[in-house]
């Protein structure tokens, strides 16, 4: 019990940072993805949409621990030195945009085709429909996969450790190559990722059934003025 | 009255659509179709269905493209154009389409309220991030054009807890919102529950009572024969015959006009 003890400041360390480079990647992802795919509603706008759809199969189409390999170890040859917790942050968010943009997409497109034309039918511009209109809906739609994805995402931060980012999996094999208690070391940590995964997942689907548009009833009426 | 009509105060049409011309692939869906409609006016559109009707009304606040002829609204120039020369579909400007889609509104067959918001909050959606009305000035506005659509007591319900005639007048009340000088109307009572057809027929002939302009695509005849001031009939993309609603159903001149008024009336 006091050997656990003693692990668990550099775990905890550790597991901060996982969460911080999940967050932060994440934050990343959304934000791209999104931009992506907004860029690739619109195939004939060819100058855009032919770069993203590069974009997007070059990294679903590679390892992400390759895309981590690259921008710690092969940047540096084109004269980019990125501090690992950075280069762990840009290549996952990279990898996620990719694939959180197809669910955008998708989910975008899932809106009705009828909301798009009543909107723009009262004057709302491009932007105003989109922002107020389609992404309430369409984000509705994503929320499931995104949730997945954002799960996915802490898990995979562990592969930061092959670039030195001493998150949560890499504190935990400093201790393991010390003390030699792998099996000890190990099932902390695999506590420690569950501890933040399960709640987060339930949270997710909490947040899921909120949201449902036909649990939507309506407010007690405020008094007419 | 709760909207406002700008009297006449130029004689031109209000709407004018000339030789408009557009085909799908090889699929001619208008064919130099023209129609004028006056300020305050209750134009009425029939027809078998594939006749162009709702292709019509759709062209004239650019959810369509036309390939050929002009469309001016309110003084703007919608479409302008030669016939077509080089297969391209004639694109209005970004200006002159946002300027026709705030004069002309639009209530759609199946209601497209946006799930997301109340019946106020749709109503008001636009006067607020359009017309940057404060949100108060807008849900006073909002609960007035409710009130008059007889929904003054579902303003905080979402569209899902509302029936279908409740929607509709919902959207009714969302285009009137933005003050249109007209307001087209596309099949709006055909997605509906038979009970629900004549709630929606009334609001919208009180609103013809009120002077608003308004060109309407139905297959309510009672509706047509009663509130418009014109009826056109329409067939294959081409305009058959127009006349006062009395000349079309009682003596129409052209067969297949008395064809399809017989189908209408006689389904048997």
């Amino acid at each position: 019990m006091g050997e656990i003890a003693s692990w668990l400041p550099s775990l905890l360390t550790g597991l901060g940072v996982t969460v911080e480079l999940t967050v932060f990647s994440m934050v990343f992802g959304l934000v791209v993805g999104l931009v992506l795919a907004t860029i690739r509603l619109e195939p004939r706008n060819r100058w855009l949409y032919i770069p993203a759809t590069i974009y997007i199969e070059v990294i679903r189409g590679t390892p992400l621990i390759l895309q981590l390999f690259f921008a710690y170890f092969a940047l540096p040859a084109a004269g980019i030195r990125l501090d690992p917790f950075i280069a762990g942050v840009l290549a996952l968010g990279i990898n996620y945009s990719a694939y959180l943009s197809e669910v955008f997409r998708s989910s975008i497109k899932a809106v009705p085709h009828g909301q798009w034309e009543a909107a723009s039918s009262i004057g709302m511009p491009w932007v105003l429909v989109m922002w107020r209109i389609i992404l309430p809906q369409a984000g509705r739609i994503a929320l499931p996969a995104t949730g997945n994805y954002f799960i996915a995402l802490f898990k995979d931060s562990a592969l930061a450790s092959t670039i030195s980012v001493t998150e949560l999996l890499f504190s935990g094999q400093i201790l393991a190559a010390a003390s030699f208690n792998y099996f000890g070391i190990y099932a902390v940590v695999a506590v420690f990722y569950l501890a933040v995964s399960y709640p987060s997942s339930l949270g997710l689907r909490a947040l899921e059934r909120r949201l449902e548009l036909s649990r939507r009833k309506a407010r007690p009426k405020r008094v007419a003025a | 009255m709760v909207f406002t009509v700008d009297e006449a105060t130029n004689k031109s049409p209000l709407i004018q659509a000339k030789n408009v011309t557009k085909s799908y692939g090889d699929l001619p869906v208008l064919h130099d179709f023209s129609l004028d409609v006056d300020r305050g006016e209750v134009v009425v559109l029939i027809g078998p269905s594939g006749s162009g009707k709702t292709t019509f009304i759709r062209t004239l606040n650019g959810l369509e493209t036309i390939d050929s002829g002009r469309i001016s609204i309110n003084g703007t120039v919608l479409a302008d154009s030669k016939p077509l020369d080089k297969g391209k579909p004639h694109k209005p400007n970004h200006r002159s389409l946002q300027k026709v889609r705030l004069d002309v509104g639009m209530v759609f067959q199946q209601f497209n309220l946006f799930p997301h918001l109340t019946a106020a909050e749709n109503v008001m959606e636009a006067p607020v991030w359009v017309r940057k009305i404060p949100q108060k000035d807008a849900r006073k506005r909002a609960l007035e054009l409710l009130d008059r659509m007889g929904l003054a007591d579902r303003a905080d319900h979402y569209p899902h807890e509302l029936s279908g005639g409740q929607q509709q007048r919902v959207a009714i009340s969302r285009s009137l919102a933005m003050d249109p000088v007209a307001i087209l109307f596309d099949e709006v009572t055909s997605a509906l529950d038979p009970e629900l057809v004549g709630e929606v027929l009334r609001a919208m002939r009180q609103l013809a009572a009120d002077g608003m302009t308004m060109i309407v695509v139905t297959h309510e005849m009672q509706f047509a024969r009663q509130v418009a001031d014109r009826v056109v009939m329409m067939a294959s993309g081409r305009l058959v015959e127009a006349g006062t609603p009395e000349q079309i159903f009682a003596s129409p001149t052209d067969p297949r006009t008395a064809k399809f008024l017989q189908s209408v009336v006689h389904p048997q």
